[in-house]
């Protein structure tokens, strides 16, 4: 295997007396897509909430390129590309104005080409102009989707990714981590859908019962 | 086989039976009940001999000292707060309603046959016997002030009170029929309030017209007529509220109420801006700009256009160190510039505010803690930097030039310490240890949250009244509270 560009070793999470993850090790190499499964409660939210830096875990860490995973870094915001469950937006800014923000922020110097071109790929230019609070459930997780789209980015890291998605835009999504795969970026995927597992991922991880590399 | 036909029950009824369930779950026995009743009156009665005791004093104080200008500033005082109270009113009255059910009345209840209107009036006479009762209540202060007699006095508080179920009673008439009277009304009185602040502000205060005692009962009695007939109107008006109506403003109520319970007004904040972009669907989306931090400040251009209100409010206050200068307050006029500087900043604060409380959005920007924060600081910063330096006029009576100049940067610096506390605090802890109360067991930070953004004000305002040696100090402790507050420690 080519050398990881994402390394977590050794991470455990408790809460109380309940371990959540017990010394969780995983290993991401640029160009890869490894996919964590599990039933619910497994701790596959919590793994990638430890990765990012959004949860402490009790023990272990996680390296991108080497560098200690402090998501407080503007370095590593840089390199990392994250879609949680926890969708938050401006109120006051539109769909095309939130993804405009992203990629400027990002210096992304070709900012106004980028974002056109992903919204149109997940399909928001017809409401590119209206606020996020009048957007269905799965035009917010579009939107989520494509912030991680229109900035430059090493590591994609996503949480059940697919959730709220109609049948097109699982499609969509798998064609687009596909490219992000071909492209040379690394992918770190939480799902329940075992076909998109399947069609993207590279490795898979185990959580809980039946834990394991496959 | 006959279809059995059951009669709708009344809305009586249907509250009574509601009284019952919510009786059947009481948790509290009658002596707790009393015991809570007799502490509550016991608060009530000390605050309110406190308060009248403050009151009387400064009543006094006024009687003994105030001449030329500060009289007729003192005179135009009940004007300028009764126009206020209206305005507040009003405003409120639209936020929440007036006329509102809860989202499980307005759900289960409103969907059925039972009279709509019968439903609804208990809580219209609430809202009405709330309105007057609060609007008295703040009355009270600027009638004993303004130098009236018991019987000027008790015309006024009257007069006062009508005023303010006549404006809730527009607003729910407004809401029922969908029109925008309350709204061209709130603008209306806006403006009122703002010509007579500029008078006060302009030694024009005396252009205020004197009202004889018979004229006063007249337009007490005229607008209490008023009042009587929006509320009847109003009343009769509910049976014919949509649910839809209803609606709009179901939901923020209990937010509030719920944010009001922990005594967290940053949630507060939240629910109300979330609330007022909530309303507008689509907006003209505007793209381009520079790269990296100065983006954030860019956008917030954008915000500041998109939504000037607080701008133009807080341009419309900068009349009111002008009226505290022409009233005598000498260098208490810089505790009236920040401390306005504080009410009117948070409000241009929404994209700070935004990301301070959602970790997941700056996660999504390469930016330090610092530079988000900093960057979301420089258009409010500047909005309350150029509110202090329109003050200067009004401490060039007491100070040189030079140093009006560097007390009104000190003031913007107060401001925006004081503002950026209110706006990054954090909600109550309900994880940690909780202190022990009669009310229950409550959150160590939740009493201290009041107190947020007036303590830096506090410590910041105060040693500016004490020369330069005072601002200087004032101003390093801004800087430094400004520092912390968006370092990475602070987080």
């Amino acid at each position: 295997m080519a050398d990881a560009l994402l390394t977590v070793r050794g991470i455990t999470r408790r809460f109380g007396d309940r371990t959540i993850l017990s010394g969780v090790d995983l290993d991401v190499a640029a160009g890869e897509a490894v996919g964590v499964v599990g039933p619910n409660g497994s701790g596959k939210s919590t793994l990638l909430r430890c990765i990012v830096g959004a949860d402490e875990a009790d023990d272990g860490e996680a390296t991108l390129a080497g560098r200690v995973l402090d998501e407080k870094l503007p370095e590593i915001r840089r390199d990392l590309a994250v879609v949680m469950d926890d969708l938050d937006f401006f109120p006051d800014l539109s769909v095309v104005e939130h993804l405009d923000l992203v990629a400027r922020a990002h210096a992304q110097p070709d900012a106004e080409e980028v974002v056109n071109v992903v919204i149109g790929e997940v399909g928001l230019m017809e409401v590119s102009g209206q606020l996020p609070s009048t957007l269905s459930s799965g035009q917010r997780r579009r939107l989520a989707l494509a912030s991680a789209f229109v900035r430059p980015r090493r590591l994609l890291v996503l949480d059940e990714p697919e959730a709220r998605l109609d049948v097109d835009g699982v499609a969509w999504l798998g064609s687009k981590l596909l490219a992000e795969k071909a492209a040379g970026r690394a992918v770190l995927l939480v799902s329940h859908d075992p076909a998109l597992v399947e069609r993207v991922c590279d490795r898979v991880v185990r959580l809980g019962p039946d834990a394991g590399d496959g | 086989m006959a279809e059995s036909v059951h009669e709708v029950p009344t809305a009586r009824e249907v509250r009574a039976e509601i009284r019952d369930w919510r009786r059947g779950r009481a948790e509290l026995r009658w002596g707790e009940v009393l015991s809570d009743g007799y502490i509550a009156l016991f608060c009530i009665v000390m605050i309110g001999a406190m308060g009248g005791n403050v009151v009387l004093t400064l009543r006094r104080l006024a009687d003994d000292s105030c001449t030329g200008s500060c009289t007729e500033v003192r005179a135009a005082t009940p004007w300028l707060v009764a126009l206020a109270v209206a305005l507040l009113a009003l405003g409120l009255a639209r936020l929440l309603g007036p006329v509102f059910s809860p989202p499980a009345a307005n759900a289960w209840l409103l969907s059925s046959p039972v009279d709509r209107g019968a439903l609804l009036r208990p809580g219209w006479a609430r809202t009405s016997a709330l309105a007057v009762a609060l609007a008295v209540l703040v009355l009270l202060a600027p009638a004993a002030l303004g130098g009236f007699s018991l019987t000027e006095g008790g015309v006024f508080l009257v007069a006062g009170g009508a005023t303010a179920l006549a404006c809730v009673g527009i607003a729910a008439l407004s809401q029922v029929h969908e029109s925008r009277v309350a709204r061209w009304l709130t603008w209306l009185v806006a403006a009122a309030l703002w010509l007579l602040l500029s008078l006060s502000a302009t030694q024009g205060a005396g252009a205020v017209p004197e009202v004889s005692l018979a004229t006063g009962v007249a337009v007490a009695v005229l607008l209490v007529a008023v009042a009587a007939a929006l509320f009847w109107r109003a009343r009769a008006a509910m049976a014919g509220v949509s649910r839809r109506v209803l609606g709009y403003t179901a939901h923020l109520s209990p937010s509030l109420s719920g944010a009001l319970s922990s005594v967290d007004l940053g949630l507060m904040y939240d629910v109300l801006l979330a609330r007022r972009w909530g309303r507008g669907a689509r907006v003209r989306p505007r793209t381009g700009g520079p790269l990296g931090w100065p983006a954030l400040v860019h956008r917030d251009l954008i915000r500041a256009a998109r939504s000037p209100q607080p701008f133009v409010l807080l341009a419309a206050l900068v009349l009111v160190p002008y009226a505290a200068a022409e009233a005598g307050a000498g260098r208490a006029v810089v505790l009236v510039t920040t401390l306005l500087g504080l009410l009117g900043g948070p409000a241009m604060c929404s994209g700070l505010r935004v990301v301070v409380r959602t970790q997941s959005l700056a996660r999504m920007l390469p930016l330090r803690r610092q530079t988000l924060l900093l960057a979301h600081l420089a258009v409010p910063g500047s909005a309350l930097l150029l509110f202090s330096l329109a003050t200067i006029p009004t401490l060039l009576p007491t100070h040189p030039s030079t140093e009006a100049a560097n007390l009104a940067i000190a003031c913007a610096l107060s401001s925006v310490a004081a503002t950026t506390r209110w706006v990054t605090g954090k909600p109550p802890n309900y994880a940690a240890p909780m202190v022990s109360t009669p009310a229950g067991g409550v959150p160590t930070g939740v009493f201290g949250s009041l107190a947020r953004g007036f303590d830096v004000w506090a410590f910041t305002a105060l040693p500016m009244m004490f020369g330069t040696g005072g601002m200087m100090l004032s101003s390093v402790i801004s800087i430094g509270v400004i520092s912390y507050l968006v370092s990475d420690s602070a987080a």
